[in-house]
């Protein structure tokens, strides 16, 4: 288009000019061919007319007659140049002033010269003078004088008016031609704009090709990086090491952003120096950090050097310490929600830089939300199983102080697998107290929702059948109709407190451990049959049936106590045989936990469910309360405690700060322990010991996922330390635990 | 709320003094503390009688502490009373002045 319009122009151009430079060419040929020589006729006409005239007149004159010889050439020569005049191109008025000069000329010679000539020859001189002097010779030539003037005037008028045109086409030529270098000059500069942006634009283009390649390749790793991540740290972590990597930034973080509650915490960062994640500290409550602008706008933002070197000092320090030009800022959305906010300090603050950046967190964004969401379903989902398994278990609750029950779950080491470990303790008519634990296949909320439905069902069934056996039969037939269930391990144990004696049937469990008062250990093994509803229809399970005495423990619990990668299970049954009784001594509570403490290790992967139950001397050594966390519950249960102790006559003033030490365990588990929302259960167990030590265990379930880390600071734990002999708060995977004891000195003994 | 605690408010012209009888802990240590800054009047020295707290624990010491910050108060306690060794554990005579009877904490 743009050479056709150069082309158009040019041939516009030329059209326009070649007339007008025709007709100076012809003009200028006109001058040369028929100007030049009808001026030149014109005044040889004049000068021979002349030249015939002075003849004439010397020959009149002198009378001689070779004065007549220019007269008589002249004559001839006139004509000739009349001739040679109406050989030229003349126009209508140079031919009658031609015409006119000849006639004048013709009438000179006839009735001027002619009759004087013939006077003087024929000797009459008198005549002849008096012809002269009277003039009409002269007169007749001065007639032809003037025409042929006229006619010279007309042929200059010409020839100047030639000149006039000439110059004038001259000059249109000159400008037109003008114009044309003008216009073919703008043309050929817009020309090689266009070539040199055509030419660009291709750089660009292929520029742009590789960094869309490049932006393909990000987007597929950190796509498949954050598919095999499931926490929203794992997703966060994944996304901006990738992203970051394709940008080449030596810092970036993810900040996880809750729009409801305003609350901004780093999910994942990188790279960011103690400094810089410090700093943003200072800045956090300054309502124009980028990320509470980016919140509001919800559109990305890039602060440059001179921004943050401006508004944010010590960033500029410690940003230009890590060679970073500026800083981008990106909102995650979600259904339009910033749920996130990507930032990453750019090494190059160059604006192609930036773009490029920008450009490739444009596309990244909402990819990594949709990552980060399925993420936050996930553990939404993982503390919903949690909950509900958490919500399950927990039931090893007597009012019956013939027996003390203590259980134990630990989640799996991999915490946000939750298992499908479950147990119950279920008081039943006659002295009876049921206790199952069991083992549901599988993980995550189907395991947990299958394991609450077997539990329910024995729940249900317990208090109508008496037989252990016919019990497990009807979950069994339970488990058939219930998928999650098919496969699932129970061990239930049935402890007979007036026999006394324990019933027990497994179904593809671990046997139960019975633990003697003298150390003798036996494994319940005798009527193993297989998982519920696996496979073949078993009519036949059969219970057993042994008697124990007063300071029996028996314990059930799950494989993952004692199953150990790269072992057979017997050395792991071995292992908790004897730790079991080397601890048999110790109150349930406390042999749960050192159960927990030495058999499990790093390599725990599954999760762990274990219940001790023990038959109690007749006699109450023991105290153990459950209460709920609600401060008004403090009061009757230190009356309470305050009663047992002065069973035990306890003198009044020691009891005093035992009520004080086990009052600020309680109570700080009660305010610490759980979140509002949540109330959980407190645990009080107290029991005197044959070397006359009052041991007090005060145990909470707290939040799930971060145990309190200390929450017993200052004067709570002054005074437990100053009013016990002995006094230790552990953090457990699940709760704190305050372990106080009192030397009773044989002042209690009656 | 709590029938364990029992608080009474005795004004004169040379002091305010409140009487506590029964137990202390952080289900009712709020009230105490709202007793005890109600009490306060300018120019007369607040008095808090403990002699016949038979419990206290670090929440009830936590609403002494916090009232005795806002406004001078003095503790009746003699020293055989019950909760005498929390108080000195917790080194409540550090921060507030104890006095064996209440005629000595007027003295002052």
């Amino acid at each position: 288009l743009l050479a056709s319009g150069y082309f158009a122009v040019l041939a516009l151009t030329v059209a326009a000019v070649l007339p007008p430079a025709i007709i100076s060419l012809r003009r200028v040929n006109e001058r040369t061919n028929e100007l030049l020589p009808a001026r030149a006729s014109a005044q040889a006409f004049l000068t021979h007319a002349v030249d015939q005239e002075t003849g004439e007149r010397g020959y009149v004159i002198t009378g001689q007659s070779s004065f007549l010889q220019p007269y008589v050439s002249g004559l001839q020569r006139t004509r000739d140049d009349v001739a040679q005049l109406e050989r030229l191109k003349l126009t209508s008025d140079e031919r009658i002033a031609l015409r006119n000069a000849t006639d004048a000329l013709d009438r000179w010679r006839v009735n001027g010269a002619d009759p004087e000539i013939a006077a003087t020859r024929a000797g009459d001189s008198a005549k002849a003078r008096m012809l002269v002097s009277s003039g009409a010779a002269k007169q007749l030539f001065d007639e032809f004088r003037t025409e042929q003037a006229s006619l010279s005037d007309l042929i200059d008028a010409r020839a100047r008016q030639s000149d006039r045109d000439v110059h004038a086409a001259s000059v249109f030529v000159l400008a037109m031609l003008g114009l044309c270098a003008v216009v073919v000059g703008a043309l050929a500069f817009i020309f090689a704009r266009a070539l040199r942006r055509a030419a660009r634009e291709e750089d660009d283009s292929t520029r742009s090709l590789a960094d869309a390649e490049n932006l393909q390749r990000t987007i597929a790793s950190v796509t498949s990086a954050m598919a095999s991540a499931r926490t929203v740290s794992e997703v966060s972590r994944a996304a901006v090491t990738g992203i970051g990597d394709a940008v080449a930034a030596p810092f970036g973080s993810v900040r996880i952003v809750d729009e409801s509650t305003g609350a901004v915490y780093f999910a994942a960062t990188y790279g960011m120096t103690d400094t810089l994640n410090k700093e943003w500290e200072v800045y956090s409550d300054n309502p124009n950090t980028p990320v509470s602008m980016l919140v509001k706008t919800r559109k990305r933002m890039t602060v440059t050097k001179a921004d943050y070197t401006k508004h944010y000092p010590k960033i500029a320090d410690a940003t230009a310490a890590a060679g970073v030009e500026a800083i981008l800022y990106v909102p995650v959305l979600q259904a339009g929600d910033v749920i996130a906010v990507i930032s990453l300090g750019l090494p190059d603050g160059r604006p192609a830089a930036v773009a490029y950046a920008e450009a490739t967190l444009d596309t990244l964004a909402p990819i990594v939300g949709e990552a980060i969401a399925r993420a936050q379903l996930f553990e939404g989902e993982q503390q919903i199983a949690a909950t509900l398994q958490n919500a399950m278990l927990g039931q090893e609750r007597t009012d019956d102080e013939r027996v003390s029950v203590a259980a134990r779950y630990r989640a799996a080491s991999q915490d946000l697998f939750v298992g499908g470990d479950w147990y119950d303790c279920i008081e039943l008519a006659n002295d009876r107290l049921a206790l199952i634990v069991g083992d549901a296949v599988g993980h995550g909320v189907e395991a947990t929702a299958a394991m609450g439905q077997l539990r329910s069902a024995a729940a249900g069934l317990a208090e109508a059948v008496s037989d252990p056996a016919v019990l497990m039969r009807h979950l069994e037939t339970f488990a058939r109709r219930t998928p999650a269930a098919t496969c699932a391990t129970c061990l239930i144990v049935i402890l007979d407190l007036a026999a006394p004696r324990v019933q027990y049937v497994s179904a593809g469990h671990p046997p139960a451990l019975v633990i003697d008062p003298d150390g003798t250990t036996t494994f319940l093994d005798d009527v193993q049959g297989p998982p519920l509803a696996a496979g073949v229809i078993d009519r036949r399970r059969h219970s057993g049936e042994r008697s124990i005495e007063f300071g029996t423990t028996v314990v059930l619990y799950t494989d993952g106590l004692v199953e150990r990668r790269r072992e057979s299970i017997d050395v792991g049954l071995e292992r908790l045989r004897a730790t079991a009784a080397r601890d048999r001594a110790q109150p349930v509570e406390e042999m749960c936990d050192r159960l927990l403490r030495d058999l499990l290790t790093e390599e725990t992967i599954d999760d762990v469910a274990i219940v001790a139950v023990r038959l109690e001397q007749a006699r109450s050594h023991r105290f153990t309360r459950r209460i709920d966390s609600d401060p008004a519950k403090l009061g009757p249960l230190r009356h309470d405690f305050a009663r047992w102790l002065d069973e035990w006559s306890v003198p009044s003033e020691r009891a005093d700060g035992m009520l004080v030490a086990v009052g600020e365990a309680v109570a700080n588990s009660v305010e610490h322990a759980y979140p509002l929302a949540e109330p959980g259960v407190v645990v009080l167990d107290a029991g005197i010991d044959d070397d006359d030590m009052l041991r007090v265990t005060v145990r909470d379930h707290g939040t799930w996922r971060e145990p309190v880390a200390d929450p017993m600071r200052g004067r709570g734990r002054q005074l437990m330390k100053e009013f016990a002999d002995e006094f230790e708060i552990r953090s457990e995977p699940v709760g704190t635990l305050v372990s106080l004891s009192f030397n009773l000195n044989g002042s209690t003994r009656p | 709320v709590n029938d364990d605690l029992v608080i009474t408010v005795d004004v004169d012209d040379d002091s305010v003094l409140v009487s506590v009888r029964g137990e202390i802990d952080r289900a009712n240590a709020h009230e105490l503390e709202q007793r005890l800054n109600d009490a306060t009047r300018a120019s007369v020295p607040r008095i808090v009688d403990l002699t016949e707290v038979t419990f206290i624990d670090s929440g009830g010491l936590r609403a002494l502490q916090m009232s005795a910050q806002r406004a001078p108060l003095r503790i009746v306690l003699p020293e055989g009373a019950r909760i005498a060794r929390t108080l000195k554990i917790a080194g409540i005579h550090e921060l507030i002045p104890i006095f064996a009877t209440v005629a000595e904490a007027k003295e002052l």
